[in-house]
């Protein structure tokens, strides 16, 4: 039992120093090796344990540091992707101020909110994508605000909206969304990038 | 890279042991016996350490023959360390008396 955990603790540490970028692997590396000089099973075990959890979360601090001090971010895409991560929040709230409200039995009402709940998430996927550059998620942005602007126009349309004037600024704030993601400067940002093919020998 | 070490316990703990005996060379594990500070906690310190050129790094063969990674303060690292564990110390020194009030 304690070599298989130990087994698996080693490999658990080996997958993560795989995963990991480069200038992090040595760290993974110098964890590893310093098992071998570890006497006791279970010193062993949380030795492995902790390495996993100190590698996971330098990686995550370095992945915040690099979205946080990008030299190429833009402010009017920064802005974008706080609207869109902000419309998750309110579309959050929303569902979950209505939750008391529900009459149905959870049973039945459980995967319509669970549905909704995901649905809810796009925009702020959205905003990570736009965040880190991804190119998918500026080309996602903007067919997320056409449609938005559809439904909002529909829904104005067939005296829906208590509030005109709020429907008719989330268009322009969707147009100006539109126009701002379409604009050569941004799109030479946003790099695709290409899947890179290896062959063998 | 800016030079802002977190002045937790933990910091000072690892920068008073590798002062103790600055120039010599200390294992990831000794280092964690020697400050009661698991993997999880020292290595991220000693990853930033290291990132901000406090600390030199280097892969040596053990007796046993297996590589072992190796930690050491730089020079700079070791005048930085001794202001470092000095102020700590220092704004203790000054809080003891306002918490014996």
């Amino acid at each position: 039992m304690h070599c298989e955990l130990d087994n698996f603790s080693t490999r658990l540490l080996q997958t993560v120093i795989d995963l990991l970028p480069a200038n992090l692997a040595p760290w993974g590396e110098a964890m590893l090796a310093e098992i071998e000089f570890i006497e006791g099973f279970w010193n062993r075990f949380f030795w492995t344990l902790g390495g996993v959890i100190a590698l996971l979360t330098t990686r995550l601090r370095h992945s915040a540091q690099s979205l946080i001090y990008d030299e190429n971010r833009r402010l009017d895409v920064t802005l974008i992707a706080a609207y869109h991560a902000l419309f998750t929040l309110a579309l959050f709230i929303t569902i979950t101020w209505q939750l008391p409200r529900i009459t149905e039995h959870w049973p039945q009402a459980l995967p319509v909110l669970i549905m909704s709940y995901g649905a809810c998430a796009l925009p702020a996927v959205l905003a990570l994508g736009l965040a880190i550059g991804d190119n998918s998620a500026r080309v996602g942005a903007i067919i997320f605000s056409i449609i938005h602007i559809l439904i909002t126009w529909e829904y104005i349309r067939r005296g829906f909206s208590p509030h005109i004037w709020f429907s008719n600024l989330r268009i322009v704030l969707d147009v100006a969304i539109i126009f701002a993601l379409n604009r050569r400067s941004v799109r030479e940002v946003f790099r695709t990038n290409p899947l890179e093919l290896h062959l063998g020998s | 890279m800016a030079d802002d070490i977190r002045r937790s316990p933990q910091t000072v703990a690892l920068l008073s042991r590798l002062l103790e005996n600055a120039t010599a060379w200390h294992y990831g594990y000794d280092l964690s016996r020697q400050t009661a500070l698991k993997s999880g906690t020292l290595y991220p310190i000693l990853m930033r350490l290291s990132e901000r050129c406090w600390l030199e790094t280097k892969w040596e063969f053990a007796d046993t023959g297996k590589p072992r990674h190796m930690y050491r303060l730089t020079s700079a690292g070791r005048q930085r360390a001794r202001d470092f564990v000095l102020v700590k110390e220092e704004s203790k020194r000054l809080l003891k008396p306002e918490l014996a009030r």
